[in-house]
């Protein structure tokens, strides 16, 4: 059973708290992406669990097993890393084989296990190359290939696609999700990215500061985020987040210069209370009887779809429009409309979700 | 155009005035002795292969055998070239890829060697090699030489340069400390390592002061060494024999020459990229 | 099992831990360094103040006597002027030949390569042969340089003149520097991004101008660096040289440092004056190596 369970895990560099003390369980088979912006202590984590790096405190149990004390190459773990790491001055044949003869297997196991990563990943008119004649999408896919050839119990992705353009890493995103559909290994995957992480995760762990913000489905998190970070770090745009207050009554929400907006279900817990709103773009519907009134400052046309910056009140949002054409134009005023179930609460100071 | 021509022709020139001595040594060396009386000849003549002969089965009267002299220096720059090289790879390696205690002050200790080239301590050092009867010997020629700053200077830096993620990746692989070393830190060097060779043979070819002062033993002169003894040699008699002390000095100019020539595109680069 | 970066290191992100394992790959070179760098250089700090008796049997403790005996005499005085005026001369002509022939030689357009190849093959020659080479040249009744030199109406001898022993010590040297300063400067001008020559070009700086106003401040850094380079080398390379050259004179004329130290250790048999000078060019050689080690990281313009 592959299985990864992280118990207080955490990383000091000198006097700095790199990674504060961070559980979280894997389940087998599980394809769970650590996401976050760069210094969330990502990196760090996946680290750890390889290997490269040994904790400051915790444990790491991977398949049952503490490997705390273990070599990377003793816990029957696979890395793809950011720039591939592949051995310049060895063949691609070489470099998939690497840690089989390292490892002392037999010549006609290793050219088997060889055979059949190179089928799975395109490579075989390539074995004879060297790293250098490849392209990138290329050179990623070697590095795969010399993760899957070791048959591991864990496989561990270092922001693998951070390095190619657009579409390349549009193309591989998907065919590393066919690769863990077809091997099912567990897999801990690191990104920036949060299209990345949205796409690819069956679990999703978002971090900020060296600790977790949140564990969820891509659609728990996304519908329901649980602090400002990560409402404004998933969605493209992200969302907005206004400055307002809960009313007396703690029926409505109320942002300065507009109608106030009625919450879904009373909160006389929050009455009178300064609150962030949170509204994602595409909530803020245009109706010629919305109850809020916005000033449009620009409009950006995406061909599909249409994004309005306005002005609401002193603040400023973003609205996202399928449309094609606008019948509006910059400098107009506008109503919209916004449904009490898609507004979010959050804790003015401490970012943390609130009950709405 | 005409600006150029004017620019190669006028630096032709400037590089055919600075082989000058050069040209006069093949000259010498091409001649009879009794030719390069009075005005010297503007040709080579065509008694170099005879020279050459004569240096290389008899010598010069009265000083020790070329031919040995050359073997010699062979032994002598080959072991200086493979030590440094093979000490500073060691060290540069251990410096690098590993953390244990007092490894800086190793690694400084290494570097104080560089304040102490062989033209400031070649008293002390022969008293130290003369105590250790290590005197007349491949071993005195060789040993005292090889450690060496600048390459484990330039070999750490290239080491330091490595992508950490390669070692991340053969460490994922397997790969022990000396299994990386083997496989890839040593395979991916070659080019400074190359650069380095020519350096360090040219360097321990040409060395003058300290095996003169370590051989008093003809039997292990070297031939850059031997050109003093050489000259007097040559010149002591009647007729002095500048024919053959030439053919002597350019045998002993060629093979760091001929090493520098052939290397020349890497090693300009290695030289001079490396140390950045 | 290893680790990997500390915030601030400046080495690579992962290492191996080891005990023995380093230890046993520097011994080594710790060991060479031990033995015939640093128990000599101790040795030599010992004897400094020490006089042995004529058959070398006892030993008094003479305080700094040495010092004051060796670093007073005029030889010593006389010595060290002349390393130094012969090391400032060296430089200089060194410097302006290389530079001269490194503008010139990447100023063109095509045949880079072999017109470097034609300025720096001295470089893979011993000084000593090329004392040789310029002792048969000018030799007097010889060499081709004595004819022309006595064509031109010198007497040409320069075993028994100083002035002319001197000189051709310094032409030795400087002949065989070029090619060294040729090649640094070479590398540094390559290494000019040539947007900066062509936006010089067109402020309407060419040719001469070009050189002086652009081109020579830029490679102030390596000009710096080989200054340091090129005494170091004439005060510890030309040993050999000057062996085969003059022997040091006529009358210590030609006598540097250095070769005054091995005169005074190995004809004159006098340790402790051996001693002395040896700490002397240490010290001397460790401020060079400082400087030199300072100015190679900033010796290339960027």
């Amino acid at each position: 059973m592959a299985t990864l369970e992280l118990h207080e895990v955490c990383k000091r560099f000198g006097a700095t708290m790199v990674l504060t003390p961070t559980s979280l369980q894997v389940a087998d088979g599980e394809f769970v992406v650590l996401v976050g912006p760069s210094g969330c202590g990502k990196s760090t984590l996946l680290r750890m669990i390889a290997g490269l790096e040994s904790p400051s405190g915790g444990e790491i149990r991977i398949g049952g097993r503490c490997v705390n004390a273990q070599e990377p190459s003793a816990r029957d773990i696979a890395m793809v890393f950011q720039n591939y790491a592949l051995y310049p001055h060895m063949s691609v044949f070489d470099n998939l084989s690497y840690a089989l003869k390292l490892r002392k297997l037999e010549k006609a196991e290793i050219a088997r296990r060889v055979d059949w990563a190179a089928e799975l990943l395109g490579l075989q008119p390539l074995l004879a190359r060297k790293p250098a004649e490849l392209s990138g999408g290329q050179r990623q896919r070697v590095a795969m290939g010399r993760a899957i050839v070791r048959e591991p119990q864990l496989f561990l992705f270092d922001e693998p696609l951070s390095n190619l353009d657009a579409r390349l890493r549009n193309h591989m995103r998907v065919e590393i999700k066919q690769l863990h559909r077809r091997l099912g290994t567990t897999t801990v995957y690191v990104t920036h990215d949060q299209v990345e992480a949205m796409t690819l995760a069956q679990r999703m762990v978002v971090m900020n500061h060296g600790r977790i913000e949140q564990v969820g489905t891509p659609e728990e998190v996304y519908a329901q985020p649980a602090s400002t970070f990560v409402a404004g770090f998933l969605g493209a745009p992200p969302m907005n987040l206004l400055a307002a207050r809960v009313s007396a009554e703690g029926t409505h929400v109320l942002v300065e210069d507009l109608a106030p907006l009625p919450l879904s279900a009373p909160q006389p817990a929050l009455a009178g209370r300064a609150v962030t709103l949170g509204l994602r773009p595409e909530a803020l519907l245009p109706d010629v009887d919305g109850c809020w009134t916005v000033t449009l400052n620009l409009i950006e046309s995406l061909g599909g779809e249409m994004l309005l910056h306005a002005g609401v009140g002193k603040q400023a949002c973003v609205l996202r429009i399928a449309t094609t054409t606008s019948p509006w134009r910059e400098g107009d005023t506008l109503r919209v409309n916004v449904a009490s179930t898609a507004l979010h609460l959050f804790d003015a100071d401490s970012g943390q979700r609130l009950p709405s | 155009m005409k600006r150029q021509w004017l620019r190669r022709s006028v630096l032709l020139l400037l590089a055919l005035l600075l082989a000058l001595p050069l040209y006069a040594a093949l000259i010498a060396a091409s001649h009879a002795p009794g030719d390069l009386l009075g005005r010297l000849p503007w040709l080579p003549g065509n008694r170099l292969l005879h020279n050459l002969h004569t240096v290389l089965d008899a010598g010069l009267p009265g000083s020790p055998s070329v031919l040995r002299m050359l073997g010699n220096s062979l032994v002598m720059a080959l072991g200086i070239a493979l030590g440094k090289l093979t000490l500073a790879t060691l060290s540069a390696y251990a410096v690098v890829y590993f953390r244990f205690p007092l490894r800086r002050t190793a690694f400084v200790l290494i570097l104080s060697s560089l304040m102490l080239p062989l033209e400031v301590r070649f008293y002390p050092t022969f008293q130290v090699s003369a105590g250790l009867h290590l005197l007349n010997s491949y071993g005195v020629l060789i040993v005292p030489l090889i450690a060496s700053a600048t390459a484990t200077f330039l070999l750490r830096q290239f080491f330091a340069s490595m992508p950490p993620s390669l070692l991340d990746a053969a460490r994922m692989d397997g790969a022990g400390p000396l299994q990386f070393f083997l496989h890839s830190a040593l395979p991916l060097a070659r080019t400074p390592l190359a650069a380095l060779f020519v350096l360090e043979f040219v360097y321990g070819w040409n060395q003058y002061l300290w095996p003169l002062l370590t051989t008093t033993d003809a039997r292990y002169a070297t031939v850059v060494m031997g050109m003093q003894g050489l000259i007097n040699a040559g010149t002591s008699f009647a007729l002095p024999r500048w024919d053959l002390v030439m053919t002597t000095a350019l045998l002993a100019l060629l093979p760091p020459l001929l090493v520098l020539l052939l290397a020349q595109r890497w090693f300009i680069r290695g030289l001079t990229d490396i140390e950045k | 099992m290893g680790g990997s970066r500390a915030a601030g290191e400046l080495l690579p992100g992962t290492w191996f831990r080891g005990r023995w394992l380093p230890w046993l790959l520097l011994a080594p070179q710790l060991v060479v360094i031990g033995v015939f760098f640093l128990w000599p250089t101790l040795r030599a700090l010992r004897d400094a103040f020490y006089q042995g008796d004529a058959f070398g049997l006892s030993e008094e403790f003479v305080g700094l006597r040495h010092f004051a005996h060796t670093l007073g005499s005029a030889e010593y005085g006389h010595a060290l002027l002349l390393t130094l005026a012969y090391a400032v001369l060296t430089s200089a002509l060194s410097l302006a030949g290389g530079f001269a022939l490194a503008v010139a030689v990447e100023g063109l357009r095509s045949g880079r390569t072999l017109f470097r190849t034609l300025f720096l093959w001295p470089y893979a020659l011993a000084p000593a042969i090329s004392a040789a080479l310029w002792v048969f040249l000018f030799r007097p009744q010889v060499g081709l340089g004595a004819g022309l030199l006595e064509h031109a109406g010198v007497h040409w001898n320069p075993a028994l003149q100083a002035g002319q022993a001197q000189a051709l010590v310094l032409a030795t040297t400087v002949w065989q520097l070029l090619a060294y300063n040729f090649l640094f400067y070479g590398a540094a001008l390559q290494s000019l991004p040539p947007s900066l020559l062509e936006a010089a070009a067109l402020d309407g700086a060419r040719g001469w101008r070009r050189v002086r106003d652009v081109i020579w401040p830029l490679l102030a850094p390596t000009t710096l660096f080989l200054v340091v380079t090129d005494l170091i080398f004439v005060l510890f390379d030309t040993f050999g040289l000057i062996d085969v050259l003059t022997q040091g004179g006529p009358d210590n004329a030609t006598e540097t440092l250095v070769y005054k130290l091995y005169e005074d250790a190995f004809r004159n048999f006098d340790q402790g004056a051996a001693a002395v000078q040896s700490l002397l060019l240490m010290l001397l050689v460790t401020v060079l190596g400082v400087l030199q080690l300072r100015l190679q990281r900033r010796r290339v313009p960027s």
